[in-house]
């Protein structure tokens, strides 16, 4: 009894060195935020900021001097939004040919299906430029100026295909025949019977596209003009110092930790709201096949 | 149904076609027509002329003047030292990155799944790095790691002062393991899920049996999350041979060019393609590099598929729609 | 299974879905239609207000966007409506993208170093019929000798922003003191020798660390620093046709390479073996580095906060008094206008506004660069005594600049990635100095014949 005790102290220790060990670079980041270019390089350098800037803060949020945030923003929401709408529900459809339906080329389709997650996207990066570029896809105004972005997302994401393959395939046949038997057609049995059972999936699909598209750089950078850009870029490339004499031609290292604060921010309220449901989904979705 | 009787030929052919739409091979074409469709435009035929410019010496922005060459770009990236040396680096990276990633995320997990108090705090202590934007992610551990003041060498410097040992210079490698490290959050939330699928009764029936927690870990626990620790492994590969992102940003000094430029110790395979791309304006030769990539990513992959037979378990109830490869 | 993780005990999430679920099967067909044409709706609008936008030229440009922002992109479109101004971030990834799509941006952002490689390749319009019709840049005594840089042949193919004598220095007045060395004078340039002796007794450690580091160059690696001073003892990198560079046979390149190579190893200047923590410019108002030889541009931020009135200009550093002097030149920043564009009318009108309109007088005040026009001089800043240094400095630099020659067959990036690559192999000790510049040169000669051969 004595050593299982001790041994659950030994873990419970282990836990809070493991996550202060994790916690440490953020807590690091808001510091640096608060620092001034200055404070970056003196001797010798002190962890805290010797005069908290919040004004780093207050410039951000509250003004356009430092970069329009809440434009940015604003795009990074819809890129991702209608991102996560669009892969939800066509992973599903194509997930659900996969899982349900027995086809001649079936297992061809699949290996290829599985080859592409495996095919690094630089290879196609310049090549899809082009062709979007020939549709005069590229530079079209907001919000359709996101549509090199939503489009390769139409066929769904290889990853969820899957993901949504493996959830589908646990569900009992009798469903679909009950609903045959209604009356409905393919489609319709899919949309109504059991797409609504695929709540799990649906959540941990969601979840997962938002997290990577509200992070999405290399695509961004590609196809977005400046103002359409978002948070993400923005915040490498467009930072300036409010009320200097003209535009500071150079990097900024405390705006640009004050914008990856914020940048954290509405991902951490999602997370904070979603946490237990999206544990939840995970294990529903089957993800252990 | 036969066609035997003279007025049913009639209507043979509205009633084949209506039959072919019910049929199942066509609902599932139906399916994922666009999903095939998607693949055509934006994966095969772009793959395609990235296969041809592979065979000229196209430089990124002369496409009248390009030229074929052949297999030449092939050839030099099979015989070139820089091709050899950081291919060793992402392999070597691969190496570490992965299983220890995989080890982590696993050992955190289990830690996690026991019932205790501020259990959610913890989770979330560990899932947050996944959230940080990359660019902030590579500033962080370029400020720890860095040589005069990094907060490593601040904390060696307490045991032998002034210490200024250049980590991001000499052990590139480790500083990007690390990175991985930190933000295998992910994984970690994966394996959890995992875990709290395993049924109790197995778990109570073991205990019974006088099964220790070692026991329980090899004949249990880790069988029934192999499904997942393969998946998991599998995409590890893949991705850490695909990996340049971190290094370039821990490469990058304030000079524009820099971050196609990545320092000696950082200097892993697709930074070295996408370096002569974008940097050398060798395009035709760098999407040779990435195409020799793919290969060996598929090579890599098969051969865990292969060794998957051996340490891969999938329960009884599994459906057989859920193992088809 | 599935319906005990709707955990009812009241997660805001799980009622959501539930009223989603409920949503699905009550109403859900009448919620389609109304999103559908709602959807289609905006599309329509969308389109329309293209369609509408289609009777403005669009100009397409790609740029910085702190040094040509969106808020000035606006006002440019306040006074002109004709014209919409799409703004792009530099990025050379996109601009190939764009430029093998067969539309490249109108106006592109680039340094004179690359003006051969671009005429060679007929990227660049020859804007010297637009320069005698535009409203601002249209004096020709106005320009300076800066703008040659921009000249090929007697064609003028793109405009400067603002330039930089490159090797200006500035020095913390605190740190000299300490080390008992008198000021210089903003007229009178050290030798290098006198320099490199001067950063030692600056530099100041503790066990490895470098507290305070004698000298810094400009960007920072060793391709800019032999560029620079070959020039200023009136070298050349490539010879004159561009077909080769010189690397092995010119003696001048060997002194000058082993000198900075030495200082490297001594870690007196930031090297790949010890590296700056952060960017040099924002260290030295920290007091972290004794000498900064930045350029021009460096002086608007070089005092920072806490350092004003301690920092004084340093003139170009001389490689031998007897040598005629000359003041090289790295940051030529401009912009030219792409061979295909389909308007040149108006992408003059606002590649003219940006060079040598209001934006051009804004950045002459500001101090961050000088401009290519003899008339904006007079509004660069001079008021306080560090301000009347940099002039007086600048005026006596100004009369001697020079650029170093690129090669039309190459960009200077090919040289400066393969220098930065074998010079920190040559300081880690992996290969040998003299090698350093055996596999620079015969990577660089490669690369240049490689595209002769292709340009056929």
């Amino acid at each position: 009894m004595k050593k299982k005790l001790a041994s659950r102290y030994f873990m419970t220790l282990l836990l809070i060195v493991l996550s202060l060990l994790f916690v440490t670079p953020l807590f690091f980041m808001l510091v640096t935020a608060l620092k001034r270019p200055e404070d970056l390089a003196t001797y010798p350098m002190s962890i805290m900021p010797p005069v908290y800037q919040w004004k780093h803060f207050k410039e951000l949020i509250f003004s356009n001097d430092v970069i329009h945030f809440w434009q940015a923003l604003g795009n990074t929401m819809t890129l991702t939004f209608v991102q996560t709408a669009i892969v939800a529900i066509s992973s599903a459809l194509a997930g659900f040919g996969f899982a349900r339906y027995k086809a001649r080329g079936k297992n061809f389709f699949f290996s290829v299906l599985l080859a592409t997650m495996m095919l690094p996207t630089l290879v196609t990066m310049i090549p899809q430029y082009i062709v979007f570029s020939q549709l005069h896809l590229v530079g079209m105004p907001y919000p359709l100026s996101y549509l090199p972005l939503w489009l390769p997302s139409l066929p769904g994401w290889a990853f969820f295909i899957f993901l949504y393959r493996q959830f589908f395939a646990t569900l009992p046949k009798e469903l679909e025949d009950a609903a045959m038997i209604d009356g409905c057609g393919r489609l319709r049995t899919f949309w109504r019977i059991f797409m609504p059972m695929a709540g799990p999936a649906i959540v941990t699909t969601c979840i997962l596209v938002f997290q990577w598209t509200y992070t999405e750089y290399g695509g961004a950078v590609f196809y977005l003009s400046n103002d359409a850009q978002v948070l993400a870029v923005e915040m490498v490339t467009h930072i300036r110092i409010p009320n200097a004499n003209v535009l500071y031609p150079l990097p900024n290292i405390p705006y640009q930790m004050t914008v990856g604060v914020m940048y954290c921010v509405p991902l951490l309220l999602l997370f904070a709201f979603a946490q237990r449901y999206f544990l939840q989904s995970l294990v529903a979705s089957g993800l252990k096949s | 149904m036969s066609a035997h009787t003279p007025y049913m030929t009639s209507t043979s052919t509205a009633e084949s076609f209506k039959k072919f739409l019910h049929r199942e091979g066509t609902a599932f074409y139906g399916f994922i027509s666009l999903w095939l469709v998607g693949l055509l435009v934006l994966q095969l035929f772009p793959m395609i002329s990235a296969l041809v410019l592979s065979f000229t010496n196209f430089n990124g922005l002369d496409l009248p003047n390009t030229a074929f060459v052949g297999w030449s770009n092939y050839l030099e990236a099979l015989q070139s030292p820089d091709a050899h040396y950081s291919l060793g680096l992402t392999l070597i990276y691969t190496g570490l990155s992965v299983p220890l990633g995989l080890a982590t995320a696993l050992i955190l997990a289990l830690l996690l799944n026991a019932r205790r108090r501020l259990r959610g705090l913890y989770r979330t202590a560990f899932y947050l790095p996944t959230l940080v934007p990359l660019a902030a992610t590579a500033l962080i551990f370029k400020a720890i790691y860095e040589p005069n003041f990094g907060i490593l060498n601040l904390f060696i410097s307490i045991f032998r002062p002034g210490t200024a040992y250049n980590w991001i210079g000499n052990q590139g490698l480790y500083c990007l393991v690390t990175m991985h490290l930190w933000t295998c959050g992910t994984i970690m939330v994966i394996f959890l899920a995992g875990l709290q699928g395993i049924p109790e009764e197995q778990i109570e029936a073991a205990k019974i049996d006088g099964a220790n927690s070692w026991q329980l870990f090899r004949r249990i626990t880790w069988p029934l999350l192999s499904p997942i620790t393969y998946f998991q492994l599998m995409l590890g590969i893949i991705n850490a041979l695909q990996m340049w992102v971190p290094a370039n940003i821990l490469s990058t000094t304030t000079d524009a060019n820099s971050f196609w430029n990545p320092k000696h110790a950082l200097y892993v395979y697709p930074s070295y393609a996408l370096q002569q791309m974008m940097s050398s304006q060798r395009v035709g030769y760098g999407v040779a590099l990435i195409w020799i990539l793919f290969v060996l990513v598929l090579v890599l992959t098969q051969i865990v598929r292969k060794t998957s037979r051996f340490w891969v378990h999938y329960a009884v109830e599994q459906e057989e729609g859920a193992r088809e490869k | 299974m599935l319906f005990s993780c709707y955990d009812m005990g009241g997660t805001m999430p799980a009622q959501v879905l539930l009223y989603f679920k409920k949503l699905n099967t009550e109403g859900e067909v009448y919620l389609k239609k109304v999103l559908v044409i709602l959807f289609l709706a905006a599309m329509l609008a969308l389109v329309g207000v293209n369609l509408w936008a289609a009777d403005r030229v669009t100009v397409t440009v790609m740029y910085n966007n702190n040094e040509f922002s969106t808020d000035m992109a606006k006002q440019f479109e306040a006074v002109n409506p004709d014209i919409k101004l799409v703004m792009l971030e530099t990025d050379t990834a996109r601009y190939m993208a764009m430029c093998t799509a067969g539309s490249p941006p109108d106006i592109m952002r680039c340094n004179a170093a690359w003006i051969p490689y671009l005429v060679a390749h007929k990227m660049v319009l020859d804007i010297t019929p637009y320069v005698r019709k535009a409203k601002y840049s249209l004096k020709q005594s106005d320009f300076l000798p800066i703008i040659d840089t921009y000249r090929l042949k007697g064609k003028l193919y793109g405009f400067v922003k603002d330039w930089s004598p490159t090797l200006i220095g500035y020095f913390n007045k605190d740190a000299f003191t300490e080390a008992g060395i008198p000021f210089p004078k903003p007229t009178e340039p050290y030798t290098y020798q006198q320099m490199a002796d001067i950063a030692r007794k600056l530099q100041k450690t503790e066990g490895d660390r470098v507290i305070r580091r004698g000298l810094a160059f400009w960007p920072g690696d060793i391709n800019a620093q032999l560029e620079l001073t070959l020039v200023s003892v009136g070298g050349k990198l490539y010879n004159s046709d561009g077909t080769k560079i010189i690397l092995t046979s010119n003696p001048k390149v060997k002194v000058i390479s082993k000198f900075f190579y030495d200082l490297a190893k001594e870690k007196v200047i930031p090297s790949p073996i010890s590296p700056s923590e952060t960017w040099e410019g924002s260290m030295f108002p920290g007091g972290r580095i004794g000498m900064i030889v930045y350029g021009y541009w460096y002086g608007a931020m070089a005092e920072g906060e806490q350092m004003k009135g301690k920092v004084g200009v340093m003139a170009a550093p001389t490689w031998d008094p007897k040598l005629p002097r000359i003041s090289p030149s790295h940051n030529i920043v401009g912009g030219f206008i792409s061979s295909k564009t389909k308007n040149p009318n108006e992408v003059y009108r606002v590649f003219d506004w940006f060079f040598a309109g209001q934006p051009a007088v804004d950045r002459a005040k500001s101090g961050w660069g000088v401009p290519a026009q003899k008339s904006l001089l007079e509004f660069m800043p001079n008021t306080t005594p560090f301000d009347k240094d940099r002039t007086v400095n600048l005026d006596f630099e100004m009369q001697k600049v020079k650029i170093s020659n690129s090669s039309p067959y190459i960009l200077p990036d090919i040289y400066e990635n393969s220098m930065r690559k074998y010079f920190e192999l040559a300081l880690k000790g992996e290969i040998s100095f003299d090698q350093f510049l055996v596999n620079v040169e015969n990577e660089v000669n490669k690369a240049i014949a490689d595209s002769r051969a292709s340009m056929k």
